[in-house]
Order: structure tokens, then C-alpha cells, then sequence
């Protein structure tokens, strides 16, 4: 016990000032502190090896965090992994000048590790470690923290990611959630509907994006059409743990509210899922609704999705997506809940917004071609303007000759090697050039053959 | 050639007038954040085939990579069958296959036989990472050299319609250029290949970012900094939401009639 409060409070520690409670070690719950330590930050390399991670460098990262290699992997992907390593390290040092006397020349301290743990934690450390050890360990957001900044009043982000590389990005744009949403079937996949997506290729995709943005943002996985929509609850249960287990998420989202709806959320979280709402516009219905169109614009309709908000908040939502929606719909169901809304499209009055990726950052947009992008999305960028341009020059430079260049061509042999190599070549050259002569003189003949197409068009594409 | 994984990237690319669009297994590493290309599997890759035939499906050609372990074995059949999964399932026009040797090319002459085209692909093969101990230029000494120059006639011998000549000295793939009939493209090779091939994500500096350092080949030339601007993107839009300025009245299209409002309180 006295060990793990020691733990905790150097743990608890971000800075790299002396605490001010010293508890000199026994000998005993220095090396029990220290195995600990070892532990919990090996358990911790350990959570990377789950399946959506493959990460080649997991071996180098263990040995990172082993005392006797002292150096910090500066990885931007494990947060809490440097995190925890920043603390061991200011941990030892800090216990080093605590009572460095009394531990080298323990006899109880047996371990090959304490006993490195001690005498590494004499040597110098680069001032920058000190400094990146003062840098606070960022926080995962969670069901509760995206409920307690509702109650402050603060506003949620929220966007979709398809991605490893879109992951990142949102991850250190320092959004709260990603949500892996079936819009992927659309904007990533270029499906006309949200329906053709299956749970594998959305489980895929998850794991690309858990890869990304393995430690901060919520991870929502949005549940594909046809998954989870049948009266046996088990079947939808089944594919959450699926999307959480295989794809790495945190939670997972259904559409729709109805009564049959809710009794499958209440299901699912009673099964340990966390499961976020939506109503209002629910793409995957898109046959039954008929199209893409605005919900609610009736009071009637209005209503019913009020009552639908408050049945998935009554079967354990933690919060509820609403999707093209009147603004003063959304006011008034954010308003008549507790947990946070979600919205897009549905005006400002909700907890946070949602936008996907694509949409907001103008992935398609393109000088010449118009691009389809929702009217209640606004565009933050035209990426995709750059990226035609990017590659018209790609495209234009190798044509010309100027790509690569002697700049981006960095392989080279050395002279002799070269010299050698022309000699190589020199062997069999004539043989060959023969072979070379014969194989174009066929090429030419059949060519003559082939200038009469199938087609009727006489004169070739050459 | 420029790879694509997806349909927006295969969209931008068929956009451009680039010739062709190889779905590579480097969507292992920049699409899916492996450290490799190892782990990605055929399903895999023909899902990600998939998308850039819907976004590029007329005009370049579609070259899919097969990937690691699926068309290695003595049994060459194996390797067909998978071909013919890129084509039909995958909507590919052509399959690449990695590396030159004997059995590789009786590989590649069975599945031309098939009645698939085949690019081949000698110097840096990035599959087999283990064996050449990391990613490292090929071809640096005259035997290699001369090696990849066999391999590669080897491969056009097979049936091969073009080679991609991936981390070799400038020489080296000049040289192999004109040796052959096919044409080759080069990354990482020199301007004396008949072509070039650069990865989507590199060459647009997709994860770019201000504040975080981004690891680019050094034969790759960024001609955007696409991640800057996603990030500066998203980070305006995380403010504006959290100062409630987005949505604002522009951007909340749907409105109740009034009517319907009073009746809705």
C-alpha cells in the first residue's frame, strides 16, 4: 500500500521538482516500487500488441523502457507510453538523490533491474528530457468527459477519419472524438449510398485509424447498415464486440430510435459497449426516407424525434448524433437531455458538431471540376486544389525530364564499382543487341498487323 | 505513376492525366500505419483496389500489387488464382509481382500465360525487408548491379510489359533502360528511366505537419504540403466550434415554418 501511494504520487508528477513528502525507501519497497513501475510500463507496451497494431518497432520500444537503456523513444504515437517513461525517469533521479547511499549497497535490492535502476539513475540526462518530462501526459477523452464539458457549457468536436494518415491529423488537431463513420462507404470507398459497406471493411478501417490516433481522441465506429437492425439483440452485441475488440474503438454508434432500436442499445450497453445515438437524417435509410432529405420540419415529426432522443438516453446512450435537423428542433432536444448532442447540420444550439473530413477540408475540390459538398458544410481548406496542382507538376516535371534531377537521385556507385559494372555489361552487349534488334523487328511486323483495329479504327493509338 | 488507395486519391489522380495508378502495398504503411508492407493481405488490398476503380475507371491504367504472400510459392497456380482475384474482384487491368530470380520469373511467365499483364519489380523490394536488412538501396556494386540487370531481362524474357526499378543508382537503371524493350520506371532511380512513380501521400507532403517532423524519402519531392493545410483546416474548425461561431445562421440550413414551430412548443 505505502508502495503504491509512493507510485502514485511520482506518477502524479509532471514536473520535474523535487516532491515534497519524501519517503526514504526500505529496500524492499524501493525495488517493489521499481519492479512496478517496470511493470505497469511493460503492461503498456503490451497494449500495443493488439491486433490493429503491427507496429515493427514494438521490440526497440521495450528495450526503451528497460532501466538500462535510458534514452526515450520519442514517438508521438505513445503519449502515455513517454509519458510514463519521462516519470520512471524522474522517478529514479529523483530517488537517486534520495537514497542513492542506501541502495547501491543493499543486499535485499537482488533484482538485476533495481540494482540498474540505482545506477543509472546517477548518470547525466540531457537537459532536453527534463524538459519534455514537464510536458502534461494528454488525457483521453471519455464517455464522462464529453458529458462533463456539456455541463460546462463547453462545445465537442467531432470529425470523421477513414485513415491512417486522416487519424493523425484529427488526432493532433486536438479534436475530442473521431468518429470512423460508414460515410466512409461514400467519401473514401466513392459509393453512392452509406448501405454497400460491410463490418469487416469497416473494422478494417477502424484499425487504420486506431493506428493513427491510438491514445487521445474517443474512437466512435459507426455500426454498417445491415449489422445490427434485427430483433435477435445478440447479433447486434456480437458486432459491437467485434468492432471494439478487432477494430480498436471505444464505443460504437447505431442509427434510428425506435422502440426496437432502443431495446438493442439497451442490450449493447449492458453488455459493457458504449453506444452513441443518431437521429434525425439516418443515411442508412435512405430508401425509406426517400433521399437525402432534412427530418423534423414538421412539429409532429419534430416531436417524434424528440421522443426518440430521450428513449436512446433512457436505454443508455451517452450521447446522440443529430443529422440535418431544424436548429430550433436541435435547441430543443439538447436542451430536454442530459447526455451531449452530436450535430450536423442541425444549427448551433447542440453540445458539440460534427463534420466529415472530406467535406470540410475540400478533398475533391478541383479547379475545373464542381464538387458536391453539403450545404451545412463549411469548407476550412480546398486540399484538393493543391493536390491537383501538386500532381499536374508532378506529372509535368517527369515529362519534361526535370524529375528527379540530380537532387532526387541520391543513389550513386562509387567510380570503381562503376567502372567494374560497365564491364559487366561490356560481356554480353553483342548478344544482346542482337536479341534486341530481333525483338524489335517482330515488334514492328506485328504492329503492322495490329494498326487495324478490332474497332475500326485504322490508325492506331501509337 | 502515382499510386492511389482510395477514391478521392484515384479521383485526383485520373483528374491529373497521370498515365497510370498502382495500388501499392505502400498502403500498408502511409494508408493503413503499418511499419511495413508486410501485413496487409489480399482481401485487403482488392477492397482498397476496389475504391480507386470507382474513382478511376476508365482512363489510366490500374495496376494492383499483389502483396506479401501471395505469390511466392512453387505451386504458381497459387499465384494465378490470386491474379485473377486482383482482376475480377479487384478491377485491376495489371498485378505487379516483386523480384526477378528463376522461380520468380516462372511465376510471372505462368500468370502472363494466364492471360494477365504483369509489371515486374527489381532493386528495392520493400517485401522482403528481412532479407535485405531494412530499406536500403539496391545495386550499389557492379556484381548487384549486373544481378538486377539479369533479373530484369529475365523478367521481360516472362512476359512482363514493364519493370519498376525501385532505389538503384542512376547508372544502373540507365543501363537497364536501354537494355531492354519494355519500359521501366524508376523510383528512387534516376531520370533515365523510361518513367517515374512517386507515392500519393509523399509527393503532396500528405502528413506534413507545422509542428511535427515528417519523414519523406530523399528521392521524393514534395510538390504540396497538403497535411499543413488539413491541419490548419481542422484546427480552425475545432475553434470555431468551440467559440460557437460555426455553424452561425450560414450553415444551418433547415428551418421550420413558422406555423409548424408553434406547434412543435
Amino acid at each position: 500500500m505505502a508502495e503504491r501511494l509512493f507510485f502514485s504520487r511520482i506518477l502524479a508528477r509532471t514536473a520535474s521538482t523535487r516532491p515534497s513528502i519524501i519517503d526514504t525507501p526500505s529496500s524492499a519497497s524501493f525495488s517493489g516500487a521499481c519492479d512496478e513501475i517496470i511493470g505497469n510500463t511493460i503492461k503498456k507496451c503490451n497494449r500495443l500488441r493488439l491486433p490493429w497494431n503491427n507496429r515493427r518497432t514494438m521490440s526497440s520500444e521495450r528495450t526503451a523502457f528497460h532501466p538500462s537503456s535510458p534514452f526515450l523513444v520519442n514517438n508521438f504515437n505513445s503519449h502515455s507510453f513517454t509519458a510514463s517513461v519521462e516519470n520512471a525517469e524522474s522517478y529514479r533521479k529523483f530517488s537517486s538523490t534520495a537514497s542513492s547511499s542506501n541502495r547501491v549497497e543493499d543486499s535485499n535490492c537482488n533484482s538485476q533491474r533495481s540494482n540498474e535502476c540505482g545506477n543509472k539513475a546517477t548518470s547525466v540526462y540531457p537537459k532536453k528530457q527534463l524538459e519534455i518530462s514537464s510536458k502534461p501526459k494528454p488525457k483521453k477523452v471519455t464517455t464522462l468527459s464529453l458529458a462533463s464539458k456539456k455541463r460546462r457549457g463547453q462545445k465537442i468536436t467531432m470529425v470523421t477519419a477513414y485513415d491512417y494518415p486522416s487519424a493523425v491529423h484529427v488526432d493532433r488537431a486536438g479534436v475530442d472524438t473521431i468518429l470512423v463513420g460508414d460515410s466512409c462507404a461514400m467519401v473514401e470507398l466513392g459509393f453512392e449510398t452509406t448501405q454497400p459497406i460491410t463490418l469487416d471493411q469497416m473494422i478494417h478501417h477502424c484499425q487504420a485509424v486506431k493506428r493513427g490516433a491510438p491514445n487521445r481522441p474517443l474512437l466512435v465506429g459507426d455500426m454498417p447498415f445491415g449489422s445490427y437492425e434485427f430483433d435477435d439483440c445478440d447479433v447486434a452485441l456480437r458486432n459491437a464486440y467485434r468492432m471494439i475488440k478487432e477494430g480498436g474503438m471505444d464505443a460504437v454508434k447505431f442509427e434510428g430510435g425506435s422502440e426496437s432500436r432502443s431495446k438493442i442499445v439497451r442490450h449493447v450497453v449492458e453488455g459493457g459497449v458504449a453506444v452513441l445515438g443518431h437521429v434525425g437524417l439516418t443515411p442508412q435509410a435512405i430508401s425509406v426516407l426517400g433521399g437525402f432529405r432534412a427530418q423534423g420540419r414538421t412539429a409532429v415529426r419534430a416531436r417524434a424525434l424528440l421522443d426518440d432522443a430521450l428513449r436512446l438516453q433512457e436505454a443508455g446512450a451517452f450521447g446522440i448524433v443529430l443529422e440535418c435537423i431544424p436548429a430550433n428542433v436541435a435547441t430543443a432536444i439538447t436542451d430536454a437531455l442530459e447526455i451531449p448532442t452530436i450535430g450536423i447540420g442541425a444549427g448551433g444550439g447542440t453540445s458539440g458538431q460534427v463534420l466529415v473530413f472530406h467535406d470540410l477540408l475540400g478533398m475533391l475540390s478541383h479547379p475545373h471540376h464542381e464538387e458536391f459538398v453539403p450545404k451545412f458544410c463549411k469548407q476550412y481548406a480546398r486540399v484538393g486544389v493543391d493536390i491537383n496542382d501538386g500532381l499536374a507538376q508532378f506529372k509535368k516535371e517527369v515529362e519534361d525530364g526535370t524529375f528527379p534531377g540530380k537532387q532526387y537521385s541520391p543513389y550513386v556507385m562509387t567510380k570503381e564499382e562503376a567502372i567494374l559494372f560497365e564491364g559487366l555489361l561490356k560481356k554480353d552487349a553483342e548478344v544482346r543487341r542482337l536479341k534486341h534488334e530481333e525483338a524489335a523487328t517482330k515488334l514492328k511486323q506485328s504492329d503492322e498487323y495490329e494498326q487495324l483495329n478490332l474497332y475500326g479504327d485504322k490508325n492506331g493509338s501509337r | 505513376m502515382v499510386t492511389a488507395y482510395d477514391y478521392p486519391s484515384a479521383v485526383h489522380v485520373d483528374r491529373a492525366g497521370v498515365d497510370a495508378v498502382l495500388v501499392g502495398d505502400s498502403c500498408a504503411m502511409v494508408e493503413l500505419g503499418f511499419e511495413t508492407t508486410q501485413p496487409i493481405t489480399l482481401d485487403q488490398m482488392i477492397h482498397h483496389c476496389q475504391a480507386v476503380k470507382r474513382g478511376a475507371p476508365n482512363r489510366p491504367l490500374l495496376v494492383g500489387d499483389m502483396p506479401f504472400g501471395s505469390y511466392e510459392f512453387e505451386d504458381c497456380d497459387v499465384a494465378l488464382r490470386n491474379a485473377y482475384r486482383m482482376i475480377k474482384e479487384g478491377g485491376m487491368d495489371a498485378v505487379k509481382f516483386e523480384g526477378g530470380s528463376e522461380s520468380r520469373a516462372k511465376v510471372v511467365r505462368h500468370v502472363v500465360d494466364g492471360g494477365v499483364a504483369v509489371l515486374g519489380h527489381v532493386g528495392l523490394t520493400p517485401q522482403a525487408i528481412s532479407v535485405l536488412g531494412g530499406f536500403r538501396a539496391q545495386g550499389r556494386t557492379a556484381v548487384r548491379a549486373r544481378a538486377l540487370l539479369d533479373d530484369a531481362l529475365r523478367l521481360q524474357e516472362a512476359g512482363a510489359f514493364g519493370i519498376v526499378l525501385e532505389c538503384i543508382p542512376a547508372n544502373v537503371a540507365t543501363a537497364i533502360t536501354d537494355a531492354l524493350e519494355i519500359p521501366t520506371i524508376g523510383i528512387g532511380a534516376g531520370g533515365g528511366t523510361s518513367g517515374q512513380v512517386l507515392v500519393f501521400h509523399d509527393l503532396l507532403g500528405m502528413l506534413s505537419h507545422p509542428h511535427h517532423e515528417e519523414f519523406v524519402p530523399k528521392f521524393c519531392k514534395q510538390y504540396a504540403r497538403v497535411g499543413v493545410d488539413i491541419n490548419n483546416g481542422l484546427a480552425q474548425f475545432k475553434k470555431e466550434v468551440e467559440d460557437g461561431a460555426f455553424p452561425g445562421d450560414q450553415y444551418s440550413p433547415y428551418v421550420m415554418t413558422k406555423e409548424e414551430k408553434i406547434m412543435f412548443e
